[in-house]
């Protein structure tokens, strides 16, 4: 395959530029706007292009076969498709192109849709024409692009998972058992993380020790590497070659090389601010999990004491710091708001519910609640009971958001608000206790973040590279997530999501090499005049160096940012892949003048 | 299968008609109803562009088969979409 | 008189090719596990490649799935059978044994170009399953644009044997006698993938979902809102009107006891709510109501999505829709009981409505035979360990994916492919002994 490689790079360096362009319908997400027909027929008139064609979806394998028979049949040796985001499909063409034997880096992908037809609905003949200007310019970035070979690197066969709950201890035990060396490191003094606060879990009943025992037990006879009471110190190099700094609580500094990192760094529980239905300021408001904890060990019985008085009417409120609406919820302390929803609030206020009323029968539950979000395996069951045991549901909006005002005489509070499921009746609800279904937010994990410039969402929560193309794996090469460190997710959900990320590890690790993209600065030695501007620019350690008078790149460690392009003088320092030259070219491109008559569409 | 790769096609046909028997005339029947309703539409729309109603009123076929004639010829490049005529599509023959 | 029964080896045998199959594979075959996958249907993609856009990111799921689609048919770890039943899988002596049957095509597929000249040579018309009976289609006829592979099937019980297929193929691969290709195959683990179906329209006798034509189902209307959908735009079946007034009915096959389905499904609140948004954006003067009891947006985004769609002005109206009804042009009429006032039951007339069906599993063992698993109360696939391993069948070496063990969504269908791929994976190894 290699030597293959090779002799077709020669080859293309004494041929003639022939390049192919296809347009892509996208099923009408394209064509809908832009007139591909205009666009196909203004680049053949280009230099360069061969052939250009259109396609209803050039992705599907007939889209893909037009390209590998042109490359086979009429040599064409570059090739721009224009369709959706390169962040779709620039893999799925590069991987054609290797099939017909073609280097993969002479493709150019133009994305005329999220940059074009999206935007410019209704302006059809300007939309056409941005998609001609920028096809063209993806022609002349071609028509200058030399073959180009993977940077190769060796790849540890060691893992580091940070994060020793249940999520953390599945995708350890995963890798584990895949043939992997793994260290699992964790901050407290056990294993288990947020499930040793539970007492028995939805749907199973099974006792969430039990669930931490049975995987405990398991990372302890496989006799994986367990680092307890253990921080992150650092963690420096790039995939394949990661070195993680561990800090013990002596502060002891111990390094472990790994090919990958799995992060299951879990969630807090969402904190309600002082006064937050008065919470903080009475003590009759608990969280749930508060609550969870303090009737864990409480034997049954006719009657529910809390700090030496009986509590007759317990409230429970929905959506406590989730579903946050901005105007109405105070904003958190980045200042926004959480307007993502828990999901698994629900069912676990209504799992505590029935427990309680198990223990407790003779008590009044009052549930206050937005939208009753039971969706899983299970959940429903536990709403159907607690209406069936008598349970008051009362549904507020956010127009109405339960009122909290203290008794008089400091006992208890009612609760005040409109009730949906009355005709929008106003209600009082007496509480001799609240009970706040609180949400979760991201672990503290703000050096970890900075550290590695992981990515996060706007519910700061780690965010994935795509939902569905890519849902565990972050746009850091080499780290996974697992569990709630995404978002939030309950044990069975955390579970998946870490037999899934161990799948993309070991498919990552399950070769000694791993391949990565060549996009990474060159140094024209003999224009660089050693003024070591560029250095002051790097912010990537080691990856820009000087030696013998001129920089030299480590390729595996450059990320090809392009800081030190726009400070050299000499123009002694290109990103491959995107040349100088090749942004000459495309700007020419796209500010070409008027466009000559037989372009512009009728 | 090697002897029945020496059936021409029009062979396999008339073993394959000849072992369905009646149910034959049945499809044959059916064709028939579907070329009409074709050629029916495609009357009503060769000069001029209409809406479903419309065809279904020179037609005196119910508007939902109408509709699914129109996507059927339209999928098979024979009617194509005119202009919109209030809250409907007028279709035009190809 | 069909031709020898063929053997086949692979490591895991994957049943269904659906968006959870085929991230099984891949992310077994990228490991450099020998898959063998097995569809029914004549193109791999499942129910997602019949999908407009997906939530929560408005992706075409065309350009989601495609590219798997196309990495799976070119994977050289991945052997692809289409249009191909699995009649019954056995554990004999920790390894797997499966009868499998390849339907025929009546044409030879290493002679097909996939010209498509033998459908347009067709003349016999017939409703397209693809598009859920919306469209048409030909007796032989490739099922869809993007299909993979792009071979057609002729249908055999409507072919009028005209000849005129074949006579307009260019490579003479038209075989009207064609028989069933017995196959016999060996695995070492199975992966099973089957997927979903929706539940039945009619099912809910007071809506009247088959009788009235513009009652339409979820996945009818995710084709009139697809790229080259059946009309070319969002029309409605009676009589191609583009609708005015638009309505959701939720929860009308779910949260049932007297269908039979007292779960949630888990995806109608996204999927409408999508619908609903693709519709405004499509049709921008149009009403939009979306009848709902508790919209249940918890997923990744879900939330933000959800407000999204009020902001664009979608009206979601919390209400009981106690029957449809429809008058004689037929406009569906609504019997709606709103749950924010206290007024009376009103009659509300719309142009379409869509009923938010719930999911059903597909396969079901103990009724459609192939391997005993067992299943749940809810007649989906058990797991055996739930919370730690949801993958873990009832069976050692068969692990199940995607909405086959109850309604998910894409993004938890992935992931829990994933999931199943790993545990696959690793009993393999157990199994060798390493």
């Amino acid at each position: 395959m290699e030597e293959e490689k090779n002799t077709q790079s020669q080859e293309n360096e004494s041929e003639e530029i022939r390049v192919g362009v296809y347009v892509c319908h996208c099923g009408g997400n394209i064509s809908d706007v832009v007139d591909t027909k205009a666009v196909v027929e203004a680049l053949k008139k280009k230099p360069n292009v061969k052939i250009a064609k259109d396609f209803v979806f050039m992705c599907s394998d007939p889209g893909q076969k037009l390209i590998i028979d042109d490359i086979i049949e009429n040599n064409i040796n570059r090739i721009v498709v224009s369709a959706c985001s390169p962040t779709l499909h620039e893999t799925t063409f590069r991987k054609a192109l290797t099939r017909a034997g073609l280097n993969p880096y002479l493709y150019e992908h133009v994305n005329i849709r999220e940059q074009d037809s999206w935007v410019h609905k209704g302006e059809n003949e300007a939309a056409t024409a941005k998609a001609i200007r920028l096809t063209a310019a993806g022609v002349e970035k071609i028509a200058r692009q030399d073959p180009l070979e993977p940077i190769v690197v060796n790849a540890e066969g060691h893992v580091v998972v940070i994060g020793g709950g249940v999520a953390g201890m599945r995708a350890a035990l995963a890798l584990f058992k895949r043939g992997l060396g793994v260290t699992l490191i964790e901050k407290g003094d056990r294993l288990g993380g947020r499930a040793l606060e539970l007492d028995k879990v939805y749907p199973t009943e099974e006792k969430a020790t039990d669930i931490v025992s049975q995987l405990e037990n398991a990372v302890r006879s496989e006799k994986l590497d367990v680092r307890l009471n253990c921080e992150i110190e650092m963690i420096e190099g790039f995939v394949g070659n990661f070195d993680v700094q561990i800090r013990d609580k002596d502060s002891k500094i111990d390094k472990v090389r790994a090919g990958a990192i799995v992060l299951a760094t879990g969630f807090d529980h969402y904190q309600p601010y002082e006064g937050e239905f008065g919470y903080g300021k009475s003590p009759v408001v608990v969280t749930l999990p508060e609550f969870n904890k303090l009737i864990a060990d409480m034997p049954q019985s006719d009657k529910f004491t809390y700090k030496g008085k009986e509590i007759k009417n317990l409230a429970f409120i929905h959506c406590v710091g989730s579903r946050q609406v901005e105007g109405v919820h105070q904003p958190q302390a980045d200042g926004r708001v959480n307007e993502y929803c828990s999901r698994v609030c629900c069912t676990a206020t209504l799992h505590t519910i029935n427990k309680t009323l198990d223990k407790f029968p003779n008590l009044n539950i009052f549930d206050l609640y937005k939208d009753i979000r039971t969706y899983g395996h299970g959940h429903e069951d536990y709403y159907e009971k607690a209406s069936k045991r008598g349970v008051t549901f009362f549904r507020y909006t956010d127009d109405s958001i339960p009122e909290y005002a203290p008794s008089p005489n400091g006992s208890g509070a009612t609760l005040t608000m409109k009730d949906v499921l009355t005709w929008n009746e106003e209600v009082s609800i007496p509480a001799d206790m609240i009970v706040l279904a609180t949400g979760m937010v991201p672990r503290e994990i703000s050096n970890l973040v900075g550290m590695l410039k992981l990515p996060t969402g706007t519910d700061r929560f780690l965010q994935e590279v795509h939902p569905k193309l890519r849902p565990v794996e972050l746009a850091n090469n080499g780290i996974m997530i697992a569990g709630t460190c995404q978002g939030p997710m309950d044990i069975t959900e955390s579970c998946a999501a870490a037999g899934a990320s161990a799948a993309k590890v070991s498919i990552l690790l399950s070769k000694k090499t791993i391949e990565m993209d060549p996009y990474v600065a060159r140094v024209d030695e003999a224009k660089c005049d050693g003024c070591k501007l560029c250095l002051a620019e790097c912010e990537y350690k080691g990856a820009l160096f000087m030696a013998e008078n001129y920089a030299h790149v480590n390729p595996a460690l450059c990320v090809g940012c392009g800081a030190c392009v726009a400070v050299c003088p000499p123009r002694a320092i290109n990103i491959a892949g995107w040349t100088l030259d090749q942004f000459d070219g495309m700007i020419d491109a796209i500010s070409m003048e008027e466009l000559e008559p037989a372009m512009v569409p009728a | 299968m090697e002897e029945e790769k020496k059936l021409s096609y029009t062979e396999q046909i008339k073993e394959l008609r000849a072992r369905r028997g009646e149910g034959s005339k049945e499809k044959q029947e059916r064709s028939k109803e579907q070329i009409k309703a074709q050629k029916a539409i495609l009357a009503v729309i060769d000069k001029e562009a209409k809406t479903v109603p419309e065809i279904a009123e020179a037609t005196g076929m119910n508007t939902q088969e109408v509709f699914w004639w129109i996507t059927a010829m339209r999928k098979y490049n024979k009617v194509s979409d005119e202009t919109k005529k209030g809250d409907y599509i007028a279709y035009r023959k190809k | 008189m069909s031709a020898a029964t063929i053997q086949k080896k692979a490591d895991v045998l994957v049943v269904g090719a659906g968006i959870a199959g085929l991230q099984a594979s891949l992310d077994l075959a990228d490991q450099g596990k020998q898959i063998l996958l097995v569809e029914s249907q004549p193109s791999i993609g499942g129910r997602m490649i019949n999908l407009s856009k997906v939530f929560p990111t408005l992706d075409c799921a065309s350009c989601i799935t495609t590219p798997r689609m196309a990495s799976v048919a070119h994977h050289p770890s991945i052997d692809l059978l289409t249009y191909t039943e699995v009649n019954k899988i056995e554990r004999v002596n920790g390894k797997f044994h499966a009868r499998i049957t390849k339907k025929p095509r009546y044409l030879d597929e290493t002679a097909c170009i996939g010209c498509k000249r033998c459908e347009e040579a067709c003349t016999t018309y017939l409703p397209d399953e693809y598009d859920h009976s919306l469209g048409a289609k030909k007796a032989i006829s490739i099922a869809f644009t993007n299909a993979i592979p792009q071979y057609p099937v002729l249908d055999m019980d409507e072919c009028l044997l005209c000849g005129a297929c074949a006579k307009a193929c260019p490579t003479q691969c038209i075989n009207f006698m064609q028989e069933p290709q017995e196959i016999e195959a060996e695995a070492g683990a199975v992966i099973m993938a089957t997927g979903y179906n929706l539940t039945e329209i009619s099912a809910k006798k007071q809506y009247g979902g088959d009788k009235y034509p513009n009652v339409i189902s979820p996945l009818q209307m995710e084709r009139l809102l697809a790229p080259h959908g059946p009309y070319g735009g969002v029309m409605r079946p009676s009589d191609g009107k583009i609708p005015d007034s638009i309505a959701f009915v939720q929860c009308a096959g779910s949260r049932d006891k007297s269908l039979g389905v007292p779960y949630c499904s888990r995806v109608c609140c996204m999927y409408a709510i999508k619908q609903a948004m693709l519709l405004s954006g499509s049709l921008p003067i149009a009403d939009i109501t979306i009848y709902y009891m508790d919209i249940r947006a918890f997923g990744k985004g879900y939330e933000q999505f959800y407000q999204n769609a009020k902001a664009m002005g979608i009206q979601f109206v919390k209400a009981k829709v106690g029957r449809i009804s429809e008058d004689e042009n037929h406009n569906p009429i609504l019997r709606v009981e709103r749950q924010e006032d206290c007024s009376q039951p009103e009659d509300v007339t719309h142009d379409l409505v869509m009923l938010s069906l719930g999911m059903v599993p597909a396969w079901i063992p103990d009724r459609d035979g192939i391997i005993p698993l067992e299943i749940g109360e809810d007649r989906f696939v058990r797991s055996v360990n739930e919370k730690v391993t949801p993958s873990l069948t009832s069976m050692e070496g068969v692990f199940a994916a995607g909405t086959m063990t109850g309604p998910k969504d894409i993004v938890d269908t992935i992931v829990e492919a994933g999931a199943a791929a790993t545990e696959a994976a690793n009993y393999l190894r157990r199994q060798e002994g390493r």
